[in-house]
């Protein structure tokens, strides 16, 4: 069984998602992260086949209790990154619904970012833009994620 | 004839530009065409105009340099007194400052390089204001364009608090594509790479400034494309041909050594006698003979900077100065640029400091005479992670000094081979020059270095240096080790370890380049400044990242190096940092560094210290997975802070100590404050029982006992039978026994009558009820705040002035899309207006309509009490066995209780699902209106914004939802006063996402108030907080609010003072003073209890008389004079203050 582990902090678009993959993917088995954290984590303790990455997330999953942390502009970089230092290469595909991250000192736009993230890793299997209104990013979204079956197949 | 003229230039051939120049530039009809406003005399007198087209570099170059040329007398009458002015500045000479100023404006008229020069010397002799006054003043008159835009930039560069870095950072962000761009870089003292492409650019735009600063600007711009473009022979043959005839005319050290830099023959000048003296005896270690000559040097040679450095390094070397000595001589620039080197030639504690000043006077004088000896003693930081960089840096200010000297061989090494440098400038070799020559020309043999006369320390220095010179870094590193371990004095051990670490560099051994690294920042911060951390750093990631196991990982000095390159080099890059902290745990198995504490003496005890101190911080910590929330976090460093109290020095470091305890007490009060918060939150949901069961208990008595008594008859109808059978037995007769009792339909009514008061009670009462504390525990403000700070945060909605008016402009996204048209703009405001009026009527929708008590009024309240027949049936079962009345009002408030938790249950399961989906909606839909606002590329800023506000706004309405939960039995602590209003400001802090809340607080810490009081004392700081940042006036920036909190004997007093806003309209508000004042704790002013959006102290007065049931009195003010606002309000003490 493919394990997809999903992380996202916006619940809207997370649950979208795991919508998207129960309805095309319904043999996987699907765990959710909502932070930088917990994202990390799942990646370190789940063993996940494969893994969708938001690229901008707070540090902590938000409760009443917590406010989340602080936030982290390239947050889905740094799970790759750290990826890459653990020697854990697990296919990953970020979805983003930003053009533009990081302050007015350290922009980068989303080409740059991809090309940045095709260069350093070689797990990473490309970039989806998000946006809610508009579904073209499920089809495409779909797409990849069955091209990555087949790699693990 | 502009355009004619334009024309002819751009078709004139290179080798007729010269004859054309020097006939145009004397032409009484064309010399003011080509250069229309050489000496201007009013400061909107500069030429706005420049030529149209920019020609090949080489074509601009000769045009440049032959009108230069055509003014070649004018610009050697300048120098000497522009050298003039520039030693009077340097020598704190102000008068002759003056004079000589004075002198350039009557012959030469204004320039940039004028106004600066009257900059400088207004900072140094009248201060800022004056400074400002003048920028002023002068930018009042001049036209728009060049000058105007450089002068800008210029005054920008004087301001007091302007550092280089901050100057740097925001020249970088100008388009890089024009010629302006590297202009500005280059009159503002910076060094920046320029391709002839853009040099020929550069060029053109310095025909409409005025000959003075066409002088200066051209031979920066020369100086840095031959920097630039070493190996560019053509280019060097380009720059040879125009500089000819200006190096044989203009009598500037600059332009020849320029020139001679290209490859020219020249004459350029020699080591002056004196200086040669100065440098040898410093080289062959004779620093007394070095400091009197030094001194007699600078006397003569004021504007030489080589001089003050070898004064200072010769007077340390003999330990002559001490640093205390020099810390008051300042009194000039000169002696503050002394002082400064002599401070970080000893590392000292301040050396990081003074040599950013020294960064900042060579920034700031860069374009005097001495200004690059300054700057080439204190290269950027930037430099150590671009050695390249740096040394074409280096080489261009080398080009600019006002001296030749073999020091500087080594500097104009990329561009003049150091041998022809040293040959031109020495009529025969002195020991210095002979240093340089074997650590800079390489065809001399490095064993010549043996023969030579010099400390042992210094031989072995440049040996390594030559050797490395040479590609030879292998044989460099173990000299350069030995030097570090093995050396006399630790100014030599300090000196080399720059040159290590480097070297250890080179050679990939990062472990080793780490463990030195940390060794001198420890010693001295000011390492971070010097040392190669940011190549050093980047090499570590990335063999980690490669799984080199070059990379150290897991050492504690790669901690520190990484922890001192994020904090004094690149703030915004620590992951190198937290990898570092977590591979260092690792390595040591354990997952937190509190688990450390058993363990600590087997490290090296300073670096524990410096790890425990600066790496186990809140901002690396919250990255280990050890962790996983903020209070965690918190907790952790707590530890930390305890083992270091331990740990450091108490004798020795009291300062440390103190901040430790400092640090721990900030900590301690956050976690209070926080849990008073949290508290808070889980008690909104309350009936004041107390008060009801107060209320209803004789009432309910009368009701309770007759409804006793008529069960009791129709309980005991059999009984009566019998009473009267015995009756009739005893020969009483037939008796007819009527039954005294009602019949069971007023039973029922007076049960139902009974419920109906005590549900009434529970839900409505504005003193005790339900919809009154939901109303100022929740809708008052909360809801409203809650949703709407994390669009606020984002600055999607904007409020209006009132209620029936318009929504206020977007500021912040009319400005940061600046790039809309008109008509998008207007789009985009409309847009933005709509969202804001959207938000507002779905929070109205859920305070008003849904978190309401379900009535006639409020049909989709989804509090719902109605009781009916089958559940007063129910009830009126489970009393039946019930005696006494309070135990029957005690089971009906756990009924309403329990009706509650349902009601609390639909509301959450409302706010996570229907509520979070229509704000949800809300925000696609604006996503959604950008479509038709403007192209998508054009809003991607506010479409992340958008996007960034979404799981804010989820997180914000999950703590709303969070709020509906039944109040726990909090057992409140007592708590200090402080705690009490610091809950109250925090609170209204993270909602008032727009304002910053400047707070101060007088309160004596002894008044300590009782726990239970506290969920209503914060809410009354909450509630006068929020009527501040609702009618200050002051929609963004800061308030300033000022609390005191006193005993006045047996009275607890507050008072909350605040500022209002300069358009706030005073009248009114002290009219709206005078109704609080008027109505406070009327019957009209009770109305208002569950009522939002209207005044907050009906709330106030419902809390302290009914909740905390305490006499007070409350008064509101207006002070017109200092625009301020106050509340006091002075209560009984006695059931509140411990």
């Amino acid at each position: 069984m493919v394990r997809i582990l999903i992380v996202e902090d916006d619940e809207d678009k997370r649950g979208k998602i795991v919508v998207l993959v129960t309805k095309h993917f319904a043999e996987f088995e699907i765990i959710e992260a909502r932070s930088f954290q917990s994202g990390l984590r799942a990646v370190e303790e789940d063993n996940p086949d494969l893994v969708i990455l938001d690229m901008t997330m707070r540090n902590f999953d938000k409760s009443p209790t917590e406010d989340g942390g602080r936030p982290h502009p390239f947050a889905g970089r740094e799970i790759l990154r750290q990826m890459k230092r653990e020697r854990k290469m697990i296919p990953t595909i970020i979805i983003t619904q930003f053009e533009e991250f990081g302050d007015d000192q350290n922009k980068v736009t989303l080409p740059q970012l991809t090309s940045e993230l095709e260069q350093r890793f070689p797990n990473y299997r490309g970039t989806i833009e998000y946006r809610h209104h508009i579904d073209a990013w499920q089809s495409e979204l779909k797409v990849r994620i069955e091209s990555i079956v087949r790699e693990l197949i | 004839m502009f355009s004619g003229i334009d024309d002819y230039r751009e078709n004139l051939d290179l080798r007729a530009i010269a004859t054309s120049v020097a006939t145009l530039a004397t032409h009484p009809a064309y010399k003011s065409v080509i250069w229309p406003s050489p000496f201007p005399r009013d400061w909107d007198a500069f030429s706005e105009r420049g030529f149209r087209a920019y020609l090949a570099f080489e074509n601009e170059l000769e045009w440049a340099s032959h009108a230069l040329l055509a003014q070649a007398d004018m610009i050697n009458a300048f120098l000497p007194l522009k050298a003039q002015f520039d030693t009077a500045i340097l020598t704190g000479d102000f008068p002759a400052a003056k004079t000589v100023l004075d002198a350039i404006e009557e012959r030469f008229g204004l320039s940039v390089w004028l106004a600066e020069a009257r900059l400088s010397y207004l900072q140094m002799t009248a201060g800022f204001k004056a400074q400002r006054e003048f920028t002023r003043q002068i930018t009042a008159k001049m036209k728009p364009g060049l000058v105007r835009f450089i002068f800008a930039w210029i005054a920008f560069k004087y301001e007091e608090n302007t550092s280089y870095a901050q100057l740097i950072r925001m020249i970088a962000r100008l388009d890089k594509d024009y010629g302006v761009y590297y202009l500005l870089r280059l009159c503002m003292g910076d060094f920046t790479l320029l391709s002839a492409e853009k040099a020929g650019q550069t060029l053109s735009h310095t025909d409409t400034l005025p000959v003075i600063d066409r002088y200066i600007a051209f031979m920066k711009i020369v100086q840095a494309v031959q920097t630039s473009n070493i190996g560019d022979a053509v280019l060097h043959a380009s720059i040879r041909h125009s500089l000819l005839p200006l190096a044989n005319r203009i009598n500037d050290i600059k332009v020849k050594r320029s020139f001679f830099a290209s490859g020219g023959s020249i004459n350029i000048e020699p080591l002056r006698p004196s200086f040669r003296l100065c440098l040898d005896a410093y080289t062959r270690g004779d620093y007394p003979v070095a400091q009197a000559l030094c001194l007699q040097e600078i006397d003569t040679f004021p504007a030489s900077i080589g001089p003050i450095d070898l004064l200072q390094r010769s007077r340390n070397a003999i330990g002559g100065l001490l640093l205390d000595e020099a810390a008051d001589d300042s009194s000039s620039l000169k002696q503050e640029i002394g002082h400064c080197l002599n401070e970080t030639i000893q590392f000292g504690a301040k050396a990081a400091e003074k040599r950013q000043r020294l960064q900042k006077i060579g920034v700031v004088y860069a374009n005097s005479e001495w200004s690059a000896g300054v700057q080439l003693l204190v290269p950027p930081e930037a430099d150590l992670g671009n050695p390249l960089l740096g040394r074409l840096r280096a080489c261009y200010l080398a080009l600019q000094s006002n001296d030749d000297h073999p020091l500087l061989a080594g500097k104009l090494a990329p561009l003049i081979p150091a041998d022809r440098y040293l040959n031109a400038i020495s009529l025969e070799d002195s020991t210095t020059t002979q240093l340089m020559r074997i650590a800079f020309a390489s065809t001399y043999p490095v064993d010549n270095i043996e023969s030579l006369q010099i400390p042992v320390s210094r031989r072995a220095r440049y040996k390594a240096i030559a050797l490395i010179e040479r590609g030879a870094n292998a044989e460099a590193l173990p000299i350069l080790r030995s030097i570090y371990e093995g050396a006399a004095t630790s100014l030599d051990r300090l000196e080399s370890g720059p040159l290590l670490v480097a070297s250890l560099l080179r050679d990939n051994n990062l472990g080793t380049a780490a463990d030195v690294a940390a060794s001198l920042l420890l010693t001295s911060p000011y390492f971070a400044s010097i040392l190669p951390l940011s190549q050093l750093v980047s090499a570590i990631v990335v063999a980690q990242e490669n799984g080199d196991e070059n990379g150290a990982r897991g050492n504690l000095s790669v901690a520190i190096v990484a922890d001192m390159y994020a904090r004094y080099i690149a703030p915004d890059q620590e992951t190198a940092r937290s990898d570092a902290y977590k591979d260092f745990l690792r390595a040591n198995r354990v997952r937190l560094p509190s688990e450390l504490a058993p363990r600590l003496a087997d490290f090296p005890r300073e670096e524990i210290i410096y790890f425990l101190r600066y790496v186990c911080v809140p901002e690396v910590m919250d990255q280990s997975l050890a962790l996983p929330s903020t209070i965690a976090v918190e907790d952790e460093r707590v530890a930390v802070l305890l083992m270091l109290t331990e740990l450091a020095p108490h004798e020795h470091d009291r300062d440390t100590q103190l901040a430790f305890l400092e640090e721990l007490r900030e900590i301690r009060t956050r976690q209070v404050v926080r849990d008073t918060n949290k508290r808070l939150e889980q008690s909104k949901i309350f009936v004041n029982v107390d008060g009801i069961k107060k209320r209803v208990d004789a009432s309910i008595k009368d009701n309770w006992d007759r409804y006793r008594l008529i069960s009791f008859q129709n309980d005991e109808s059999d009984l009566i039978a019998e009473v009267r059978k015995i009756l009739e037995k005893n020969g009483r007769g037939k008796i007819i026994a009527l039954p005294l009792s009602m019949p069971e339909t007023e039973r029922g009514k007076l049960f139902q009558q009974m419920v109906a008061e005590i549900r009434d009670l529970f839900v409505d009462s504005k003193e005790f009820g339900l919809d009154a504390n939901l109303s100022a525990n929740i809708r008052h403000g909360y809801v409203l705040r809650e949703i709407r700070s994390p669009l606020l945060m984002q600055n999607l909605i904007t409020n209006r002035p009132d209620l029936d008016k318009p929504y206020e402009e977007n500021k912040f996204w009319a400005s940061r899309l600046s790039n809309l048209t008109p008509i998008e703009q207007d789009r985009l405001q409309k847009a933005l207006a709509a969202f804001s009026a959207e938000v507002d009527r779905k929070i109205d929708h859920l305070n008003g309509k849904v978190l309401r008590v379900n009535s006639v009024a409020a049909p989709e309240g989804m509090f719902q009490y109605s009781v009916n027949a089958p559940q007063l049936s129910f009830i009126q079962q489970r009393c039946e066995p019930l005696d006494k009345h309070e135990d029957f009002i005690q089971l009906l408030i756990e009924h309403f209780w329990a009706v509650t938790d349902y009601n609390l249950e639909r509301v959450r399961k409302y706010l996570v699902e229907t509520a979070l989906q229509d704000f949800s909606d809300a925000l696609d839909a604006l996503d959604k209106n950008l479509d038709d606002v403007a192209s998508s590329i054009k809003v991607t800023n506010l479409r992340s914004a958008i996007t960034l506000s979404r799981p804010e706004l989820q997180a914000a309405i999950g703590r709303v939802a969070s709020w509906f939960t039944l109040s726990k039995e909090v057992d409140f602590p007592d708590y200090s006063a402080e705690t009490g209003y610091q809950a109250g400001i925090e609170t209204i802090k993270s909602y008032a996402a727009n304002v910053s809340i400047s707070s101060k607080l007088d309160c004596d810490e002894s008044i300590v108030l009782r726990g239970r009081t506290l969920p209503f004392i914060g809410r009354i700081f909450f509630i006068i907080l929020d009527n501040i940042v609702e009618h200050s006036g002051i929609a963004s920036g800061k308030i300033g609010v000022r609390c005191s909190i006193r005993l006045d004997g047996e009275f607890l007093v507050f008072k909350i003072v605040s500022d209002l806003d300069a358009k706030v309209d005073l009248a009114n508000v002290r009219r709206r003073a005078n109704d609080v004042n008027a109505q406070y704790g009327t019957e009209k002013a009770t109305q208002f209890i569950s009522v939002e959006r209207r005044s907050g102290y009906p709330k106030i007065w419902k809390i302290l008389t009914h909740d905390l049931q305490v006499e007070h009195v409350l008064e509101v003010a207006v002070d017109d004079k200092a625009r301020e606002f106050s509340v006091e309000i002075k209560m009984a003490g006695a059931k509140i203050v411990l």
